[in-house]
């Protein structure tokens, strides 16, 4: 199984990493077309940077593709395996391969830590934080909303909706809440721990704590209709998802 | 012995079948029958620990087995299986999962399958052989087949059915299969549960029925008789007693009457 999973990550990886193949040819096309073109390095980061969240994205999509295109998932269930393997084999050859692309983009690409200008101790420490947070939680809830979805319907827009408000929290609107909140602390110099683990779970509770409340669901999943378990998970999420989308909005308003 | 008890399954808030209950003896040949719809693969899929039943157990009576996959081979009526994959490949899959050292199917050859080929090249009654062959590789106790074999050109599925008769020779295993094709495993089977939408309304030793089923013709139906089906046919009114006095009947007319009764039923 193992080895089905790796090949499968291996080739849907190589699938979206084809597509950095279009860098050179977008780039060539403006150049012949733009008198002002940007620099080839500006064409490589936008696109680097769109294949590494295309690739962690295209991959929890596609954990259950296999299963889907050959009809066989009433066979893996046969298979002697437990939830917590399959979970296992299903989630950590994709996340292996997202930590290593996402690790070099960080190393390559993104502002390396020793850049930000900042002076305050306690900022660049919850910089740093948040960084390696998004370098290494959000793959992992991506590829565990992949799983959630890939054992229901994963051509449900609804869920992949939903799915995407929270997995999308800890990199967009978790951060603008957490400046702000930290901008609050320092204003009333508040304990710096209390601070920095304020700051911890204004970024990542409300998406863990939203798949989390999936787990009866993933316990109890057998070779039922996934529509049905969809429709299941949509309700047990509601909740959840209405505050994560509600915190979403509150970030918008103090951006 | 495996154990059903009180079982209710199905898909969602409605019920396929509540509350049923029965034994199948170690080494039984049982085939489940029914009209369409009545959960004859939704059962074979609880049996096979796929899909969970709502309320109620299944005791297998193998204490020592935790997961009880372990022991099951499940042929499914649905070509479930990687067909993207190669054979040998998914072979090897398989012998993993089940934790069994093996490195090839006797099957194959007689099936004109090559090891190295994909399963999406090879013809439905090649899958469906291949399947069955890989599922009988891991010694199972208990094996489950629903239906499949119907789909199988009479070559493959004479193979598949003599490779099923060796194993149940060899090995003793419980065998639960669904099937609507009478003629061809009535010789295979020694009990018979017969479902309806309401439970079960047979449930018997092969022995039993064609020893006491007994056909009777006539208008009325017979008085002081147990009649459990009746229906006209080529101008004639029959009436299957159990037990009773009358015609003797193979095991294929005593399903199919019982299953023309049904139908007229619902």
């Amino acid at each position: 199984m193992w080895k089905k999973e790796i090949t499968d990550t291996l080739k849907q990886a190589g699938l979206v990493f084809s597509f950095l193949l279009l860098i050179p040819a977008v780039y060539w096309i403006n150049s012949m077309r733009l008198t002002d073109n940007q620099h080839f390095s500006h064409y490589a980061e936008a696109g680097i940077t769109l294949s590494v969240l295309m690739l962690v994205f295209s991959l929890a999509y596609m954990m259950f593709s296999s299963e889907d295109s050959d009809n066989a998932s009433e066979y893996l269930k046969s298979l002697p395996f437990s939830k917590w393997k399959l979970l296992a084999v299903k989630i950590l050859p994709r996340l292996a391969v997202a930590w290593i692309f996402i690790f070099g983009y960080c190393c390559f690409v993104w502002f390396p830590p020793a850049q930000i200008s900042s002076n305050n101790a306690l900022f660049r420490a919850g910089y740093i934080l948040d960084e390696l947070l998004i370098v290494s939680v959000i793959p992992l809830l991506v590829m565990l909303s992949g799983f959630l979805t890939g054992i229901s319907d994963r051509k449900n827009p609804v869920l992949l909706i939903a799915f995407l408000l929270l997995t999308l929290y800890p990199l967009l609107p978790g951060p603008v809440l957490a400046i702000n909140l930290f901008n609050k602390a320092l204003m009333h110099q508040g304990n710096q721990t209390v601070i920095l683990i304020s700051i911890i779970a204004t970024i990542l509770l409300p998406s863990i704590v939203s798949v989390f409340v999936l787990i009866p669901l993933y316990k109890s999943w057998d070779c039922a209709s996934g529509k049905m378990r969809s429709q299941i998970m949509l309700k047990r999420m509601a909740i959840p998802t209405a505050l994560v989308t509600a915190l979403w909005g509150l970030a918008f308003t103090q951006m | 012995m495996i154990q059903l008890k009180n079982v209710t399954c199905g898909y969602g808030k409605n019920p396929v079948q509540s509350n049923i209950s029965f034994d199948i003896n170690d080494g039984d040949v049982v085939m489940i029958t029914g009209p369409n719809g009545v959960g004859k693969s939704t059962l074979l899929k609880v049996l096979a620990n796929i899909l969970y039943p709502t309320s109620g157990t299944i005791n297998y009576g193998w204490p020592d087995i935790k997961d009880p996959r372990q022991l099951i081979g499940y042929l499914p009526d649905s070509l479930s299986i990687y067909k993207s994959m190669k054979v040998k490949d998914l072979a090897a899959l398989h012998w993993n999962a089940f934790g069994v050292k093996q490195s090839s199917l006797p099957l194959l050859k007689e099936a004109s399958i090559d090891w190295n080929s994909r399963i999406s090249e090879l013809s439905v009654g090649q899958k469906v052989i291949f399947h069955l062959s890989l599922i009988l590789s891991t010694g199972p106790k208990l094996i489950l087949i629903d239906e499949i074999l119907h789909s199988v050109d009479p070559h493959l599925r004479n193979l598949a059915l003599e490779t099923l008769v060796k194993t149940m020779a060899d090995r003793k295993p419980t065998v639960v299969m669904v099937n609507l094709n009478y003629n061809e495993v009535e010789h295979l089977v020694n009990r018979v549960i017969f479902l309806t939408k309401t439970g079960i309304l047979l449930n018997e030793s092969t022995e039993y029925l064609l020893e006491n089923a007994r056909l009777v013709v006539a208008d009325e139906a017979p008085e002081n008789a147990n009649v459990v089906a009746s229906r006209s046919y080529t101008g004639r009114t029959e009436h299957l007693v159990l037990p009773g006095a009358g015609e003797q009947m193979k095991l294929s007319d005593i399903l199919t009457m019982l299953m023309v009764s049904t139908y007229k039923l619902q």
